[in-house]
């Protein structure tokens, strides 16, 4: 193939610079549509494959074991310069060889790092593949001799090669943990609530719409709660929204604490607290609850339209988002004295569903495209840090902290699939 | 085969296209004549670096704004480039109330099914400025050109600043009292030209 790209097949130099241009072109291209769909394909769930690709990949390198590798077998069609335009057939050559497997693989390197890639995010994927190609299009572009120097040299190169794979294999061993999803089954997973010991309720949803809640006790069995959505969970305490109102349980002996009928909806629940939104025709409240007495304490009101959000409860505070046209704020409020501040407001961003516990906070920030999770103590006023980021169709929604981890869903505009996402606190 | 009359392709030549379009084809032509086709290649008809868009010309940059150009409407909040339809401040299609909608117009649904809440649709000038630059902006001058068949109106965003949204130093421009251009936006009005 390098040879094709020369005076002699192509004509004459401008014709050779065209072909090397549209084989450029062509290879960068395809590589780099084909490191767009791994790496939105792929997850740092991969990242385990990929460290077990590197090593195998470090042995056969090596010589020491022989592993066949998946590539098709062939060189780029030779009649293809012959029968096409030179812009074209250069074009092929270069979309062909741009996308790594559709010729002979003599090494195992394209495949340790298209996985690797895959697993590091969009980003590194089509970094990594470009630069692969790029590589390819130096191999058309130096002199000759240059090259056949170089192929000469394969046996010292295998090792080269060898020592680059292990060095890859180290970094994906080093690299610090991502966010991991959790794998709950199938269907969407959301609305994440944690218990002290790391015990977690959510919401599972079919594909027909049909939710659960789904509570995962620390070494114990699941325990289904069907019809049920918006859990919250803390001790022996479960809340949760379905077709009459909110119901509270103790979740171990699904003995019924409370219930409270009508358009009630987002419970938090800490015992004695219950936070939870009612809606009437024209207005959203958020209402605490005393579960001994029945007590009920006003906090926030909206009209209808905007959004109040899933709120949090730790100890005596309490926290909800609150969104308008004119802007979006993250507000904390007091069960005993029915006092709220304000934690945070942005006229141009989004902030939702915070998580409150021991004194941190984590809420979900949107900007144009672009989702983040925050997190920052309250008695710090250093700028919050970022926890996670995902991009546009991919966003974030609830959010979750305890047992040593904070937990968010991780939903996909297109699809409308979710699921949760976990990283150490 | 006969040659046109200059003054004919001259008219032909102006009549099809905008001014910058005229000059860069025209430029080309010349290029064309003396230095061959790849030559004439290589300067193909682009957007000078001064060109902002229709209508702007110069230097001070666009204010922040969830589209590719600070599109607004006549109370300062975001409209899409393209079209003119209203977008939130994540870049959505709304509806008249302010819900996040499709490209046909049907109401988005959340991961959990239900229908998405309003997300803010604040003013680009007045909130966007505001926090982003910690200024107190408002929107004062404007001037007024033809674009795409209709007039529109340039609109300085303007605070008591000495630097603009490059970073550097601000044009006293259209702006009143002690306020300079920060950003600019623009409305386009409707009415034809």
């Amino acid at each position: 193939m390098v040879e094709t790209i020369a005076p002699a097949v192509c004509g004459s130099r401008p014709r050779t610079a065209l072909a090397l241009l549209m084989f450029a072109a062509g290879a960068i291209g395809v590589a780099a549509a084909v490191g767009l769909a791994l790496g939105s394909l792929g997850s740092s769930r991969l990242l385990p494959v990929a460290i077990a690709l590197a090593i195998a990949g470090v042995l056969r390198e090596a010589g020491l074991i022989r592993l066949p590798l998946p590539q098709w077998r062939r060189q780029v069609p030779e009649s293809w310069h012959q029968v096409l335009p030179l812009p074209l057939w250069s074009l092929g050559y270069g979309a062909g060889l741009g996308a790594g497997v559709l010729t002979y693989q003599p090494v195992a390197t394209f495949l340790v790092v298209a996985v690797a890639a895959a697993a590091s995010g969009t980003t590194a994927a089509v970094l990594a593949l470009t630069a692969f190609a790029a590589g390819r299009v130096l191999g058309a572009a130096l002199p000759p001799a240059f090259v056949d120097r170089m192929a000469g040299l394969y046996r010292p190169m295998r090792r080269a090669n060898a020592v680059a794979l292990a060095m890859l294999a180290l970094a994906l061993v080093a690299a610090p943990a991502g966010a991991a999803a959790l794998p709950l089954g199938p269907g969407s997973q959301l609305d994440p609530s944690v218990a002290d010991d790391g015990g977690l309720a959510y919401t599972q949803r079919a594909d027909n719409g049909a939710t659960t809640v789904v509570v995962r006790p620390v070494g114990g069995a699941p325990i289904a709660f069907p019809g049920a959505s918006e859990p919250s969970l803390r001790g022996d305490y479960l809340a949760y929204h379905d077709a009459g109102g909110i119901t509270v349980v103790k979740w171990r002996t699904r003995q019924i604490v409370l219930r409270l009928a009508g358009a009630w909806s987002k419970p938090a629940v800490q015992y004695p607290f219950l936070a939870a939104v009612l809606t009437t025709d024209v207005r959203r409240r958020m209402i605490s609850v005393d579960l001994r007495t029945g007590r009920r304490q006003f906090l926030d009101v909206l009209k209808n339209g905007d959004d109040l959000g899933r709120p949090s409860i730790d100890r005596h505070l309490v926290t909800w988002h609150k969104t308008t046209r004119s802007s979006s704020r993250i507000l904390i409020g007091n069960v005993h004295t029915g006092n709220v501040r304000i934690f945070k407001l942005s006229r141009t961003l989004l902030l939702t569903n915070p998580s409150l516990r021991t004194g941190t906070m984590l809420w979900i920030e949107q900007s144009l495209g672009i989702s983040r999770v925050r997190e920052r103590r309250l008695a710090n006023h250093r700028r919050p840090r970022i926890r996670a980021r995902t991009g546009s169709p991919r966003l974030f929604w609830t959010t979750a902290i305890g047992g040593g981890w904070v937990y968010f869903t991780r939903w996909n505009t297109n699809t409308g699939r979710a699921f949760i996402d976990r990283l150490p606190r | 085969m006969p040659l046109p009359d200059p003054a004919d392709l001259a008219a032909r030549l102006a009549a099809s296209g905008t001014r910058k379009s005229f000059l860069a084809r025209a430029g080309a032509g010349v290029f064309a004549l003396v230095g061959g086709k790849m030559v004439a290649a290589a300067i193909a008809p682009e957007e000078a670096q001064s060109f902002h868009f229709c209508g702007h010309t110069f230097t001070t940059g666009s204010c922040p704004h969830p589209g590719r150009h600070p599109r607004i409407d006549r109370h300062g909040r975001p409209l899409r480039t393209s079209d003119g339809r209203p977008i939130d401040n994540l870049g959505r299609l709304v509806d008249r109330n302010g819900y996040p909608i499709s490209s046909k117009g049907a109401r988005l649904r959340g991961p959990d099914g239900a229908l998405l809440p309003r997300a803010p649709r604040t003013r680009i000038c007045q909130d966007w400025v505001r926090e982003r630059y910690h200024l107190e902006a408002r929107l004062q001058g404007s001037w007024f050109r033809c674009c795409n068949g209709q007039i529109r109106k340039l609109w300085d965003c303007c605070a008591i600043t000495k630097k603009r949204v490059n970073g550097d130093a601000a044009l006293h421009g259209y702006c009143f009292g002690r306020r300079n251009v920060f950003c600019v936006t623009y409305y386009d009005t409707g009415l034809p030209c």
